[in-house]
């Protein structure tokens, strides 16, 4: 049903944690139908490209494994890029999601969004 | 992962035991007839659905033309309530349920509501009871049926079915119970329970899947569902499943006959896993203690973290249990009877059920706990959504990366 990659990420998810001086920090939450799955993310940037994400959540398998692909997959971006990051993308990074976890996918790309227009705000 | 998979999910499914497949086997190669067919592998497979008709109503004091089969415990719900619903007269177009019940009586319901009856979906306290005070006041002179389920699938709650049940039969309600989770563990005797349709299955008691059957006390109006032939007296047509009705049949006769022993020893490791899971910080136990919980359940909500991703966790380490929360489901919703109960969206999504069967053993007790531990411990060291004075240990929800900016 998941994929090696999902499981992968979920199993052993990187770049999990705080960033004490992160460049701009987010709190994002679904806010879809009946999942309350939260995510926390922390951004830092060097000369407009993002050298590193992480992030803390209370989510299920789907937010933990995406939030971890898309920690990989957004440093080296520019900040414009990194907020084209679809959930979309992260699936299928992911080898693909059934469709009850797309969800997942989208709350990850919106932290990571959330963040970036955070940072471009210069909050 | 454990050595050896532990199952606690038998409120979804048990296992089938030998004698149950052993009784099966002859009448999938050998009795294979038909019990509609009149020469002699027909007749054989009529007696065997009859002598299996006949078990069964006897272990709950019923006549023996009183039960019909069907495929599932859901079947027997949709056929009580559209059966009953199509049968009744124009007058009757009040309904009555909880907010507790399984989706096979609860999305019926909310079909019905749409086809134009009016239902009331009863409150039930904190441990999941349906008050029988409130079911007499929800009654009304339209009212034509109450449908409350008697052990709760997800905490375990066992309802007064003996209290409900005479409150509708004083003011003239049917009254439907779906006993999926009940049949054989917690006893049902019609003469002594006013009780019109009762819903079981097989599954949940060591038999097959696949096959239910719905008791309907004599006298009561009901219509059929489909068109077909005139299998199980005209109300349910289409071939019989026999062998799983004889396995449905072997399951039920082992269960009762073994009620008290089976319900001893799953007590046991119920009360044992409670006790052990409530000494990690942050969690509550859902639904009721002691006799008026089913002895095969245990329902804990963990603070702070997602359940899915709980039962995931584990389901790797090879410990087998489901999870109220909506990330579990495809329709993304959180169990109706966890936020029933006044459970928030959080302490829902976080709660897990564990179930058991007399084929679990204490000793699973003990590796799924530390199991259990490993992964909220982990999980929690993820969520930066703990509460500063929840956060007992240094660390809890800012783990891995402490690093400064500097030092990437």
């Amino acid at each position: 049903m998941y994929s090696k990659e999902y499981m992968k990420h979920f199993s052993n998810p990187r770049n999990i944690g705080e960033i004490d001086e992160a460049d701009a920090v987010a709190d994002v939450h679904y806010t879809g139908q009946g999942c309350f799955d939260k995510v926390r993310i922390f951004l830092i940037r060097d000369e407009g490209r993002i050298t590193r994400v992480a992030y803390q959540t209370r989510g299920c398998s789907g937010t933990i494994a995406a939030c971890s692909k898309m920690s990989e997959l957004a440093p080296g971006m520019s900040l414009h890029d990194a907020a084209e990051i679809t959930g979309g993308v992260i699936a299928e990074s992911l080898g693909g999601v059934p469709e009850k976890k797309q969800h997942s996918m989208d709350l990850a790309a919106e932290a990571l969004r959330t963040v970036v227009a955070k940072l471009s705000e210069g909050k | 992962m454990s050595e050896k998979p532990i199952y606690f999910d038998n409120n979804d499914s048990t296992a089938m035991i030998e004698p149950v497949f052993a009784a099966m086997k002859p009448y999938f190669m050998e009795q294979y007839g038909n019990p509609a067919s009149l020469h002699q592998y027909g007749l054989d497979a009529e007696e065997a659905v009859n002598d299996a008709r006949a078990t069964l109503t006897g272990l709950i004091g019923a006549q023996s033309d009183e039960l019909l089969f069907t495929g599932s415990a859901t079947e027997s719900n949709n056929l009580a309530l559209f059966g009953l619903t199509q049968a009744a007269p124009k007058n009757k177009h009040h309904l009555i349920t909880s907010k507790v019940e399984h989706h096979a009586v609860l999305n019926v319901m909310k079909r019905l509501v749409k086809e134009g009856f009016e239902v009331t979906f009863l409150d039930v306290d904190k441990e999941g009871f349906v008050d029988p005070d409130d079911l007499k006041k929800a009654i009304r002179p339209e009212t034509l049926l109450a449908s409350i389920v008697h052990g709760n699938h997800v905490i375990g709650t066992i309802q007064d079915i003996k209290a409900l049940g005479e409150v509708c039969r004083e003011n003239g309600v049917l009254f439907h119970t779906d006993a999926a989770q009940s049949f054989t563990k917690v006893p049902i005797d019609v003469n002594d329970i006013p009780v019109d349709l009762i819903s079981i299955n097989a599954h949940k008691m060591h038999g097959p899947k696949g096959v239910g059957a719905l008791y309907v006390r004599k006298g009561v109006r009901f219509d059929r569902l489909m068109e077909g032939g005139p299998q199980e007296n005209n109300r349910r047509p289409g071939t019989e499943n026999v062998p799983a009705i004889v396995g449905m049949e072997e399951a039920a006769k082992i269960g009762c006959a073994n009620r008290d022993k089976d319900n001893a020893y799953m007590i046991e490791i119920r009360d044992r896993l409670i006790e052990k899971l409530l000494e990690i910080p942050h969690t509550h136990l859902n639904g009721p203690r002691g006799d008026k919980r089913m002895p095969s359940n245990a329902n804990i909500t963990f603070l702070y973290i997602e359940g899915e991703a709980i039962l995931m966790h584990l389901s790797m380490r090879g410990v087998y249990v489901s999870s109220g929360s909506a990330c579990s489901s495809i329709a993304l919703a959180p169990s109706n009877v966890l936020t029933a109960i006044g459970l928030v969206h959080e302490e829902a999504h976080g709660s897990i059920r564990f179930s058991f069967s007399k084929l679990n053993s204490l000793d699973e007790v003990e590796p799924a706990v530390e199991h259990v531990k490993q992964v909220v411990d982990q999980l929690r060291a993820m969520s930066a959504f703990i509460p500063a004075e929840h956060s007992e240990k240094e660390g809890a929800g800012k783990t891995f990366y402490k690093k400064k900016k500097s030092e990437f």
